[in-house]
This record gives C-alpha cells, structure tokens and sequence, in this order.
C-alpha cells in the first residue's frame, strides 16, 4: 500500500468514525443559533446555456452565511466557484437558468424585479473578482466611477460622491490624490484595492470575493486579507471568499465549503474541514497541499468531470478511490456530521446508518 | 498627471503623423501620373475628337505640354504640387484648384449632412439593437442594415425622386441650388453656411431643400453598416468584464450600457466611420450622379474620360489629403475618448 491509500484509508475511516459520533447531531436541525443569519441558499443550481450544450455549473447548493463569518469556498478550477459566487447577487448571462431559493436578508433574490436586484447590488451585496486589471473600464477615471456608482443608488452631487470616493480609497491605501487618474496608470495590487473600495464605498452586508488576491504578489496578499479581515470585524461584514489557495483558507476563514463538479461536497467550519475532513476528495486537497519540508508531491490523479455532461452519481466517483457500484449510480445524500458539518458521501452515509444500527 | 492630457503630446503626435504621410502622397502622386500615362488614350486626341489631322492633335499635344520628355513633365508635376499648384486644366484652361473647389465643397456638403444622418439612424438602431439582443427588435434593426446596404442606392435615390419630388411635389428632384436664385457668394462653399453668412434665410431654405434628398438617400445607405458597427462591437463591450463589474454594483443600466457598452465601442466605430467618410469625398458618385449634384466624384469621373491629366491628378491629390487629414481627425477623436492613446 502507498503512502497515498494509507492516507485515504485513514481518512475513510476518519469519517466513519465522525459519522458515528454525530448521529445525534444529525437528528437536530442544524441551525446555529444566536447568529444572524445574511443569506441562505437552498437547491441552488446554475444552468449555463451555450449553442450547443448545457452547462451545469452549479447543482443543488445549500449554503448559509452569518453575519461576521468568513466562508471560503475552494476547489479546483473549473468547478463552479466563480458561477456559485456570482448567481448569489444573481449575476449571470441572459438565458442562463437559475432554480432554487437564495434568501438574502428575508428577499428571494431570484424573483426580485431587475430593478430591484440592482438596488440590492452595490449597496447590500457587492462582489470582488479575480482579476483586477480588466474590471474598470479603461475610459474612466476612477473618480467617475465612484460617481458613477454612488449616483446609481442615491441622489449625490459629484463632488460629494467625489469626497466619499477619495475616503474609501485612503481607507484601502489608495493615495486620494489619484482619484482623477485612469485605471491603466494603476498596478495590479493597486487596482484591486480600488474595485474593494468601490465594493465597500455602500458598507454592504456581504462581501463575495472572488480569488480576489490570486493575481497579486504575496505581500499585496496579505495586505489585502489584512484589510477584508479588518472590515469583517468593523463592520460584522459577512464574506464568501472563494479561493484556491488552501493557505490562505485556514488563516481567515470561520467555514469552508469544498467544491466539486458543481456541488458542494462537504462544509463546516474551518476546524472540522481541516482537521476532521470526511469527504475524499476534502482528504486529497489537503494532501495536495505543498507545505515547508514536504518531500513528497502528491496529487489527485484524473481530470474533474466535465460540466457539460456530469456524471449521474457522484462527480468523484472516477477519481475515487473509495467508489462503490452505488457511487457511479446516484449522487451521496447529505450527511450531516455536526450541526455546521455536512457531506455528500455514500461512504460516509454508509458509516452513518452502521453507526445508529450499533445503536 | 489628471484630467485632459498634455496637448503639447498630441500636438507632437499631428506633426509627426503629417511628415509620416508626406512618403505616401509623394508615392500616390507618381503612382497617379504613371498611370495616367500608362493607360490608352491621348488627352489632345480626346478633345479634339476623331476626325482631328494628326498635325493639329500633335500641335495641341505640344501646348499641353505633353511632347516634353516625361522626366521633365514628371518633375514639374511634383514640383508645382508641393507648392501648392495644381496646374491648370486641359480641357478648361483655367486652375484646377478653383475647379476643383466648388466641386469639394459640394460634396463635402452632402457628405457631411449624409453622415448627420447616419451618425443619428445608425446609433439609435445599434444601440437599440444591442441592448434587446436576440429580439424581434434586434433581428428587425439586422434587417434594416442588410436591406440598406443591398439596395442599389441609384434605385433608392430614383424611387425618392419619384416619391417626395415628382408625387408629393415636396422637394426638387435635383441639382444644388435653384435658378430663381442666385447661390450665396463663395466663403466656405458651404451653401448652408454662406446662406448664413449672407444673413439670407430664403437661401437657406433653398440649399436645405436640395440637400434634403440627397443626403437622407446617401445617409440612410451609410447608416445600415453604422448600425451593424454599433450593434456588433456594443455587444462586444457589453460582455467584458468591467461591464459586469459595473452591473455587479448595481450601475443604472441605462449607464452601463451607454457609459460603458457604447463608450467603449467608439474606437473602432470612429475609425471605420472616419475613413469610410473620406473615401465618400472621392466615391459619392452615385448619389452625386443620381441627383445631378456637382460635387467631386462625377466632375472626376468626366475628367478621366477627357484624359484630363492635371484635373484628374489635382483631384487625386485633393482626396490625398482629404484621407490624410481624416485619418488624423480619427486619431484625435479617438485620443479624445480613450486616455490610454492619449498618454
Ligand atoms: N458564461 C458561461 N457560459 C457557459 N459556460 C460557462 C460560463 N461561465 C462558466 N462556464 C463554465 O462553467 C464551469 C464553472 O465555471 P466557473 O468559472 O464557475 O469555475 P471556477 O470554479 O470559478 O473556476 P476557476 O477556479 O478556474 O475560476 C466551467 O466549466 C466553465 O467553463
Ligand atoms: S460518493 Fe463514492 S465516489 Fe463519491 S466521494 Fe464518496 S466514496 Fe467516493
Ligand atoms: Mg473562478
């Protein structure tokens, strides 16, 4: 046996262990209460249509974001991180179909009027992305853009909406004297600065940040996760922060979600992902990681599925190495392992239903 | 550092572009002469006629100038353009340049209007397309810009005619100005223009008059391929990514789309709209021939037929320069809208 299966092995059994250790917990609704609830999504699926084909990039989500919490959301790429991210301010291409529930703050935001939607965006939801250097329009000064964005929601004079411009880009370390400047006189690091003061210039309620540090050099990283932290404490902002790098997961998040072929496959908070993962794949994202002093790459052989035509049972069943029949048959039910802590498994349903026959 | 942009730049830039296109004029002119040259057909024997002797066809050739070695005929062709002189015409003995004056400015006049128009239609289609993307209003302003542009525009122009000048009576059928009148004195030559100068409203009316017809036929004919430009690189900008960065924070849509979408669908509208205007100095011959107006294309078309060296070659160099200074028009329009030419 390699290194790799006795890994598994232990996490395989791991998870039978936490499954028959939660069977209580999984009978109580699993709600976290004395916490304010931001946003719940319940059966969130994401439909991309192209000419050809279907895309299903985000299946039967169930996510909840507290106020004052970090959510990370990670995963390979190509998995549906970015679609989940943005279908929750309901924020993809015409003709793409969305079905589920996404209560944010009491609204369901996916039969709000398009006018009401884009009240809510900006002000209540705001969404960083990825990569900086193409999210401002390259006619405009920045200072329009503040203009721009605070007139949209409020009836502001531009010098005034100037003023609170240049207070948001000091907030983020943007000398205000640079307000009438064009996006391209600005670095990267610097850009990406801007797009969070224009996302906080309305002190939203959630934040999603969307790789928002991937492109950045890692002292600009940590700057820029210094600054979301710190506004998560100010303010009780809620964040989703969507994310491939697992370091940075540990460091500020309060839960984790694990991604994979569209669904996520297991969640809880950081603790319990990190520390208890019951999930496969969880397992081999964590070994894939590359510490200090790592003498052995390992990774996760085989390809993710592809979008376009998933698999009818688990997205992981041919990377697997712990599939069974009824793994390429239906996709897992959700285990619930803790009242924070859920997975899509057959095997760890099968531990599950062992553990309370031991009963 | 903020705001406009440094003038002294752009002035630098103009210059620079100015003495960049001077090798292409001076290779257009040569190209031009030769050519004219090349080609069958003797200007003395042409406006002499067929039943000319050859000694009387040779004694004009000899006035022309035409006996004199090439070499010599070539130089003195470049030379006197780069002073600015035409030359004078074969046919009508006076300078080509005050021929050639009244004709430019008449078809920079329609042109012009025509493009008023196209600028106006092809926008409010474009826009209206793009924004109602793959909707029976989309698929009719798509109909619209195929339907203009593959007409035959003499047809277009004819059935106008017809229509608003013979049926309705509303307006002339052709020509620029009336008899009745005498047409306002030359500053511009621009007859709009002088009309205003002049302080003569009748005179005004009168040149709108002409113009009217003219102008829409040729503007709605431009405006089919204008709408499709707006339309295909507005839908371009619309899917980038600071548009929906912009969408992402709730930017009123009316913005997005014309802040952004279209804004940004300017650069390469403007360039294409710029030369196609330029070439129309030299190509509105149709509309001109249609409407009998007098502008420049069909004047060159009547000279060419003559074998008329020194008009055709002044016209050529008149449209020479008319691309040059439209190409540098683009640039400034386009440093004007995008701040990443401009720095
Ligand atoms: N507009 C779209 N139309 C069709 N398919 C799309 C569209 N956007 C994304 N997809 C597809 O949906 C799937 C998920 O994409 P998504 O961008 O959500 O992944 P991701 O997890 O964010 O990846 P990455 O980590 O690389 O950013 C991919 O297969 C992608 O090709
Ligand atoms: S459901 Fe089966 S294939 Fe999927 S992760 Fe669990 S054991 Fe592996
Ligand atoms: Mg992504």
């Amino acid at each position: 046996m390699n290194v790799e299966a006795v890994k598994i092995e232990a996490v395989k059994a791991e998870a039978v262990k936490a499954g028959a250790r939660n069977v209580e917990a999984a009978t109580v609704e699993p709600s976290e209460f004395g916490k304010e609830t931001v946003l719940s999504a319940r059966n969130l699926s994401t439909y991309y249509r192209t000419k050809r084909r279907v895309v299903k990039a985000c299946e039967a989500v169930n996510l909840d974001l507290y106020r004052g919490e970090v959510y990370s959301l990670v995963g390979e790429s190509a998995c549906g991180k970015s679609t989940l991210g943005a279908t929750l301010m309901n924020l993809v291409p015409d003709g793409t179909e969305v079905t589920g529930e996404i209560v944010f703050r009491g609204r369901n935001v996916l039969t709000l009027s398009k006018e009401e939607l884009r009240r809510l965006r900006g002000t209540e939801i705001a969404l960083i992305f990825q990569d900086p250097m193409t999210r401002l329009d390259p006619l405009m000064t920045i200072e329009k853009h503040f203009v721009e964005a605070l007139q949209s929601h409020e009836p502001i004079s531009r010098r005034e909406a100037a003023l609170r411009g240049a207070r948001a880009l000091d907030a983020v370390g943007v000398p205000p004297s640079r307000l009438r400047d064009y996006p391209h006189q600005f670095s990267g690091g610097m850009r990406q600065r801007i797009m969070i003061a224009l996302a906080l210039v309305f002190e939203p309620v959630l934040l999603v940040s969307d790789e928002a540090t991937t492109s950045l050099d890692v002292v600009v990283q940590a700057q820029i996760l210094h600054l979301m932290r710190s506004l998560k404490d100010r303010y009780g902002l809620a964040i989703l922060n969507i994310t491939h790098d697992l370091g940075v997961v540990a460091e500020i998040s309060d839960k984790v979600g694990v991604m994979y072929g569209g669904h996520v496959v297991e969640q809880g908070t950081a603790l319990e992902v990190f520390h208890r993962p019951a999930h496969p794949y969880t397992g081999g994202l964590l070994n894939s990681v590359v510490h200090m002093g790592t003498t052995q790459l390992s990774w996760i052989d085989g390809m993710p599925p592809d979008l376009g035509s998933p698999p009818p049972g688990c997205p992981y069943a041919d990377r697997c190495d712990l599939e069974s029949a009824e793994c390429h048959r239906s996709f897992p039910p959700e285990s619930r392992l803790s009242a924070t802590h859920r997975v899509h498994c057959h095997r760890v349903a099968a531990g599950l239903a062992q553990g309370r026959d031991a009963q | 550092m903020a705001g406009r942009g440094k003038p002294s730049s752009l002035l630098n830039y103009i210059v620079l572009r100015l003495l960049l296109t001077l090798p292409m004029l001076f290779i257009l002119l040569t190209l031009v002469f030769v050519l004219l040259r090349v080609a069958p057909g003797d200007p003395a024997a042409a406006m002499l006629g067929a039943h000319a002797s050859v000694e009387v066809i040779d004694e004009l050739r000899e006035r022309m100038g035409l006996n004199r070695p090439l070499v010599v005929q070539y130089f003195d062709f470049i030379g006197d353009t780069l002073r600015g002189d035409l030359g004078k015409s074969f046919r009508f003995e006076v300078p080509v340049w005050d021929l050639v004056k009244h004709r430019l400015t008449a078809t920079l006049e329609l042109v012009f209007f025509a493009f008023l128009i196209a600028v106006v239609i092809g926008l409010a289609v474009g826009i209206f397309s793009a924004n109602r993307r793959g909707t029976v209003w989309d698929l009719g302003g798509n109909v619209y810009g195929i339907l203009t542009y593959a007409f035959p525009i003499f047809w277009l122009g004819i059935m106008c005619q017809l229509f608003f000048a013979v049926k309705l009576g509303w307006l002339p059928t052709s020509g620029r100005f009336t008899g009745f009148l005498s047409p306002p004195a030359m500053h511009t030559g621009l007859y709009v223009v002088d009309s205003l100068i002049e302080g003569r409203f009748d005179k005004l009316v009168t040149s709108l008059r002409y113009l009217a017809l003219p102008a829409s036929v040729l503007g709605v004919y431009i405006s089919g391929i204008f709408a499709r430009m707006v339309r295909t690189n507005m839908l371009q900008t619309l899917k980038s990514d600071y548009v929906q960065a912009a969408r992402a924070r709730g930017v009123k849509e009316r913005w997005v789309s014309l802040r952004h979408g279209l804004k940004n669908a300017l650069v390469p509208v403007v360039t294409v709209l710029g030369l196609q205007f330029a070439l129309l100095l030299g190509g509105a011959v149709l509309t001109e021939t249609t409407f009998s107006w007098p502008g420049l294309g069909s004047f060159l078309v009547g000279r060419l037929l003559e074998r008329d060296y020194p008009a055709v070659q002044g016209i050529v160099t008149v449209f020479a320069l008319g691309v040059v200074i439209m190409s540098i028009v683009i640039d400034i329009v386009n440093a004007l809208i995008d701040p990443r030419i401009r720095y």
